[in-house]
């Protein structure tokens, strides 16, 4: 049974896709992971740094995006779920030259006015909002759980803000990855994310959870490492969170390592100087992405 | 460009033995060949400051003081470089929210209480956006001021994830 890693924050521009994309090559690469990365943000970044330009536009005219996914199979109809699924995907290679195991179920620009439509198409049957509302994410939820016999690891790209499919992945993950850059503003979004994610009302409320087992963990992005103020915020983030060791730098490497290129390399040729950053997050976290036999 | 160069090797030798005195974990062996080796691999100093040169003068026929060899009284040395600096402060060296929130108002008075300099105490309030008034300049009404400071941050942080 897959494990599902969500990565999420409601603020944009933290590094999510980037930190999933990573995450990604990292655990099929060293990991030796089936990995499956569900794109679930209209920006579709991940998607982009997976099969580039012209292999997502080719996705989107063949009707096999995540929008499509949903709205073709959310009153059951009988399409395969598997075959809106791309295979081999990435421009890195795993240590024997071979494709790594990385698929990706691309994104939609669509995605929000899809979601839009399911809803309007529930209300139909029923005028309490609150329960179209939960129709909806409980249906999504249904289905992004549909790959979890086929791969190890399911990553769920959510999109900045809380639509349903951001909401629905937040409700299945097994851990919820928080990046964060480490800014004043940031702060405060983490701490809504993570009330949100542990269903408590305020930072009071969340205390009473232990930090060693809340289901989301922090991660420190875009960091200036000789920046006092930032490391100042980091430590205030960690008052509250549980918070990754691993601190990503603003770093060359990084940035390079998000153009897709037609040709695939190692994952030390892609990252760089970047490379031991990968390392080191990859070494923290997955231990946290075993599933706990039941 | 001003100045003025060292090309000679002994100059040059003379220049980084000078450098090299203020580095305690030389012995006299090894900042003799220290300053050789640097000096061979200098093609020319130049000096910001010219009247060392006289200094450097004195200074460049002074026997190695780890050569067993040589003899003769104790060598001109080079004026000894200043002390050097005090670390500049830092305003992040603890963060008042974090020792707050682990130590209270008492615990974060101490720490305060380590800083005697009222700029140091204000430098902290700038750097870590504690609110406080900056017309203060007594110790103790600029340490209550960063407690306040650091009290209002938690607030408005509880405040604004309820």
């Amino acid at each position: 049974m897959a494990f599902f890693l969500a990565v999420a924050n409601r603020k944009g521009g933290v590094g999510k896709s980037t930190v999933s994309v990573m995450l990604a090559h990292a655990l099929a690469v060293w990991g030796g992971k089936r990995v499956l990365m569900m794109d679930l943000d209209s920006q579709c970044n991940a998607s982009l740094i997976l099969i580039g330009g012209q292999g997502w536009s080719e996705a989107r005219k063949a009707n096999r995006t995540i929008a499509d996914y949903f709205f073709d199979l959310f009153d059951g109809h009988s399409m395969q779920p598997k075959d809106y699924l791309l295979h081999g995907v990435g421009d890195v290679a795993g240590a024997d030259g071979r494709p790594a195991r990385l698929s990706l179920l691309p994104g939609s620009l669509l995605l929000e006015d899809v979601q839009g439509e399911l809803f309007l198409k529930q209300a139909q049957q029923s005028n309490d909002p609150d329960v179209v509302a939960s129709r909806v994410r409980g249906r999504l939820e249904q289905l992004l759980r549909r790959f979890e016999g086929s791969f190890d690891v399911v990553i769920l790209d959510c999109a900045p803000g809380l639509s349903f499919a951001a909401l629905a992945a937040l409700k299945i993950a097994d851990k919820v990855l928080v990046p964060f850059r480490p800014d004043y503003v940031s702060q405060l979004a983490v701490d809504r994310v993570a009330l949100l994610i542990e269903g408590r009302r305020s930072l009071a409320d969340l205390e009473d959870i232990p930090i060693e087992r809340r289901r989301y963990v922090c991660l420190a992005n875009y960091v200036r490492e000789a920046n006092g103020r930032e490391r100042t915020l980091i430590e205030e983030i960690a008052l509250a969170h549980p918070i990754l060791d691993t601190r990503l730098p603003q770093r060359d490497g990084i940035a390079n390592a998000f153009d897709w290129v037609a040709e695939r390399r190692s994952i030390e040729q892609k990252y760089g100087n970047a490379v031991a950053d990968v390392r080191k997050l990859y070494t923290e976290l997955a231990p946290m992405l075993e599933k706990v036999p039941a | 460009m001003q100045g003025s160069g060292l090309k000679n090797r002994a100059e040059k030798e003379a220049f980084y033995r000078g450098l090299l005195r203020t580095a305690r974990a030389l012995d006299a062996g090894a900042l003799d060949a220290k300053a050789a080796d640097l000096a061979r691999r200098t093609r020319r100093i130049w000096l910001a400051d010219a009247s060392l040169r006289a200094e450097i003068a004195a200074a460049r026929d002074e026997p190695a003081r780890g050569s067993a060899s040589r003899s003769g009284g104790a060598p001109a040395a080079l004026a000894p470089l200043p002390a050097e600096e005090a670390p500049a402060f830092d305003p992040f060296a603890f963060s008042a929210v974090v020792v707050m929130s682990r130590q209270g108002r008492a615990g974060l008075m101490q720490k305060l209480g380590e800083i005697t300099d009222p700029d140091q105490l204000k430098q902290i309030a700038d750097a870590q956006h504690l609110a406080i008034d900056r017309s203060l300049t007594g110790l103790d009404a600029l340490r209550e001021a960063i407690v306040k400071g650091a009290e209002q941050r938690i607030a408005d942080r509880r405040a604004a994830a309820s």
